[in-house]
Parts: structure tokens; sequence; C-alpha cells
């Protein structure tokens, strides 16, 4: 399992490596929210992975062909 | 002389279908409070005078002409500015969409209201891009608790809140993803109806989480959100997620009573993190109700898992806003914005498949409850610009934390009612959450209309002189 907690340096290179990919420039006044907005993200993320999902839970996508 | 401002929708529909009150006089009573008192309370964003003007002629034509009244007849209401209105550019909230032409069709529920002879006097104020549960909006300013005018009226659908209390209209529409119509509600005293997902049509309002987004009404009764929900109901093909199924009116169930219903309270995640208004006032609708006890199942992780869901779908959403426009956002609404883009596609899969899970384990657990109570915010109404609060020992954020109770159900759907508690000697309100079975709203509305003629609830009119 990943760590836990995201670190804000780890939170920085996380930004610096894909934000560039979705073709975000995020200014430097706007980091500090933008890692701890991640931070607190990535620490529901590991709260939600506490379900002991198996293969055959689908997803609640909306979609009808 | 009689206030027509403290009327409920269903006695003006009465008076104006006898004939007490014209259309014109009930518009022109609450215009003018509306130019009164929304200065200092800042629920609208537009007041649409002469349309509100029009649409009541008309109905007053109508009955002079012996012609047939909808069921909504002279009934003043606003919405969200998240709604189309025909000739307003739709605002969610934001500076950026002020730069969006007017729209030329109204919203989907519009058009019914105007069908039942509901008169629209205007667009309200909202979080920004309904990313929100405070109601304050940093490009035009808050919207004001009119119970208490230094305090918060909850969001993001808080105009919506605000218009209904201070009497400017007797109901309102907003929206809800996360608790949007039940925050509001709760903080500013209100009966706020959150129907099933896929119940009400959200054509042509402006989105946020597609996934998530619900319509409803906020009101000052049951009968009033029912009335509304009645004239709002049936399938729309424009609005990919409506449901094509039965929507029996709500109306006549508002009398029904609660007999042989199973009502549960809310244990364990619900009895945590809220202040003793929001226990004492759960405690007492349960007591109420005769209500046993639950534990709902991994309601922490759908929580969390509705979180996800919100900041990622509302990221990708506003990308494109967040590559060109990023200095127009609230910085608030923006940095979360910015944060639920950047989030891996694998996490925002996991959510949905809880999301899916959860809602089977809610599905058993209504096998042995129909109704389930639990608070609706964990405080009553905190101040404006208000940053943290102590949630049981725990300083936590406010902006994020208003939600807590009312995301586990909003995020699979649920029909929920918030009805408002005043305790003795408050001032303040606060709302708890009555919540039924997928496409039960019946059930929702049979409670709450029992709990409002036994008196433990009830919404007020403030003072704003």
């Amino acid at each position: 399992m990943p760590s836990s907690v995201l670190t804000a340096e780890a939170a920085e290179h996380y930004i610096d490596a894909v934000a560039s990919l979705l073709g975000l420039a995020i200014a430097p006044d706007y980091r500090p929210g933008v890692v701890l907005n991640l931070q607190i993200a990535i620490r529901l993320v590991r709260i939600a992975e506490t379900l002991d999902l198996g293969d055959h839970d689908e997803l609640a996508a909306v979609f009808e062909a | 002389m009689t206030d027509l401002t403290q009327f409920t929708a269903a006695a003006i529909a009465d008076g104006v279908k006898a004939g007490a009150f014209t259309a014109r006089a009930l518009a022109e009573a609450h215009l003018a409070r509306i130019a009164a008192h929304d200065g200092k309370v800042g629920a609208f964003t537009a007041v649409t005078t002469e349309r509100a003007l029009a649409e009541a002629d008309a109905v007053d034509v109508k009955r002079r002409g012996g012609a047939p009244l909808g069921p909504l007849a002279g009934v003043p209401y606003a919405v969200k500015n998240l709604f189309d209105v025909t000739g307003l550019p739709t605002l969610a909230g934001s500076k950026i969409n002020r730069d969006h032409p007017p729209a030329t069709r109204d919203a989907a529920l519009i058009e019914k209201l105007s069908a039942a002879d509901a008169v629209l006097l205007g667009a309200l104020n909202m979080g920004e891009y309904a990313y929100d549960f405070t109601g304050e909006n940093a490009h035009v300013g808050p919207s004001r608790n009119p119970h208490d005018l230094t305090r918060m009226t909850g969001g993001s659908s808080g105009g919506s809140g605000a218009a209904a209390a201070a009497g400017f209209v007797p109901v309102t529409l907003g929206s809800d993803t996360n608790g949007s119509i039940r925050v509001p509600a709760s903080l500013c005293g209100l009966f706020g109806l959150k129907p099933t997902f896929g119940r009400l049509s959200r054509a042509r309002s402006f989105p946020f989480v597609s996934s998530l987004d619900h319509l409803g009404p906020l009101g000052r009764s049951t009968a009033d959100c029912a009335a509304f929900y009645d004239a709002m109901r049936g399938h729309d093909p424009d609005d990919p997620v409506s449901q094509d199924r039965p929507a029996p009116p709500l109306g006549p169930e508002v009398a029904a009573g609660i007999g042989g219903l199973r009502i549960a309270r809310a244990t364990g995640y619900f009895d945590g993190m809220q202040e003793a208004a929001a226990r004492d006032a759960t405690a007492l609708v349960a007591a109420a109700l005769g209500a046993g006890v639950v534990e709902i199942p991994q309601v922490a992780a759908a929580r969390a898992a509705a979180f996800v869901l919100t900041c990622s779908e509302g990221g990708a959403l506003h990308l494109d806003r967040l590559r060109t426009r990023a200095a127009d956002f609230d910085p608030d609404t923006r940095d979360r914005l910015i944060a639920g883009a950047l989030l891996p596609a694998a996490h925002v899969a996991t959510a949905h498949r809880v999301r899916a899970r959860y809602r089977d384990a809610m599905r058993a657990l209504f096998r042995d409850v129909d109704v389930i109570i639990a608070p609706a915010t964990p405080t009553r109404a905190p101040s404006l610009g208000q940053k943290t609060f102590d949630l049981d020992g725990q300083m936590v954020p406010v902006r994020a934390n208003l939600g807590l109770f009312t995301q586990p159900f909003s995020f699979i759907g649920l029909p929920v009612m918030s009805v408002p508690v005043w305790t003795a000697g408050e001032a303040l309100p606060i709302g708890v959450q009555i919540i039924a079975p997928a496409w039960r709203e019946d059930i929702v509305v049979r409670v709450a209309g029992h709990l409002e003629r036994t008196g433990l609830v009830g919404a007020r009119v403030a003072r704003l002189d």
C-alpha cells in the first residue's frame, strides 16, 4: 500500500510532473493551496480505499447505450 | 393590512384562485420586500421585475376570464443562478460566466413552474460553481443569514436559503451535489427537499458534478416543497440521467401520517463530529418519531469517495477555464479544482466502485428500515468569514465539513428532506435529515408533514426591520 500521507514535498513533485501534462500553468501563489488540497484529496482517497473492493465491484458510471 | 410576504405558497395559490388577492399584488409585495431588504441580505443577483409583473398579470387575466389556473397560481419563487433564465447569463456564481451570452430558453424546471402559473422573481446568489458549503461568494459578496446577518446561510444554494427565510419568496430552487440544498435549509431554518437522483430534470442548468447533481426546492413548509415537486416532476429526455418511471404526486402524502413506518436514527459516524445543537435536534426528532437506531455501514468510505469524485469531476469540467482564466476564479474554488484535475484516474475509478458497493449495502439496510434520521449539519450557522470550527475537540475547516452528514446520502442519490428545528430559546435553527429509499419521496414527505403537525419542526420568516 502507498503511504497514507502525501507529504508536501511529494505533492510538489507530483504537481510538477502532471500539471504540464494537463496544460495547467500553476502560478506560484496558487501552489500552496493546490498542495494542501491535493493532500486532503489523497487522505480521502486512502479512506475510500479501506473498502475491500473485489474484481466484480463495478463502476457506478451513468451511461446507457 | 395583510402582509402577503408572510404567506406560504399553498395559501397564496388558494388566495389567488379564490380572488382574495391578485397575483400582481403578490408580486409587487414580494418585490417591495426585496427592494427594501436585499441590500443587507444579498440573496439576489438579478431581480426580474418586468418578467414577474408580466407573469403575474397573465395569471390575473386568466382568472378574470374564467380560465383554469395552475396549481401554483401567482406563487412567487426564485432560482439559484445556475438555472438558465431567458435573457440572463447563467452565472453559476462565477465571474467567468458573466461573459456568457444570455440564455435563450428557461431551464426545464422553470418551464414546468411557468406552466403551473408560478411567478419568477429572479436569480439567486450562490457559491462559485456550486463548489461550496458556506454561501460566501468571492465576486458579489456573501448571502447573509436572515436570522442573523453576521452569519452564513450555508451553501452552495446560499441565496436560495436566504430568499425563502427572508420572506422574499415562499419557495426557491437550489441544487444539491453533496448537500447544497440541505445545508442552507439547515442553517436558514427551511424545509429542503433533495429528490432521488434522476427524478427532476437538470436540463438547462449549469452542471458541477454530473454524476451527483440534483435539483430541488427549499420552502417554508413540507406542503410547499411537495407542491413545487409535483409541478416539476416528470421524465425529461434532455437530461441524460432523468429516469422514466412513475412519479406519483406528493401533495396527498403530506397529511398521510407515519403509521407503519420503521424509523431509525443513524448512529456511529453520525454521532461524531458535531456540536450539542445538532445532537439535541436529532434526538428530539428521533424521540418524536419513536425511532430506533441503525448503524450505516461503510459511511466514512462513502463520504470520502464522494469528495474524490466531486473534486475530480469538477476539476475535469473546469479544466479549460483553469488553463485560461485561473485568475478569475475564487481562489478557494480554484485551488480545489486544480487539485481535483490532477488526481489519478485510478482513484476516481475506485470512488465509483465504492459508490456502487455502498448503494448495495444501503439497499440491504432498507430491507429492515423505512426511514433514517440524521443531523443535517454539524453546527448552527457559523459566522461569516469563519474558516474553522471545533467539532468534538477537532479544529476542522468549515467549508469542507458543513456537508459531513449530507454527502453520504446524496452520494447514492437517496431522497432526503432537511427539516428545521428551533430548540428552546435559540434564535438560530438547525436541520435534521429524513432519508428514505430511492424513489420514495412519499415517505420523506409523510414524516416531515407529521413532524410539522407536532410543532417540533417549522420555518419562520425572519424579521428584517
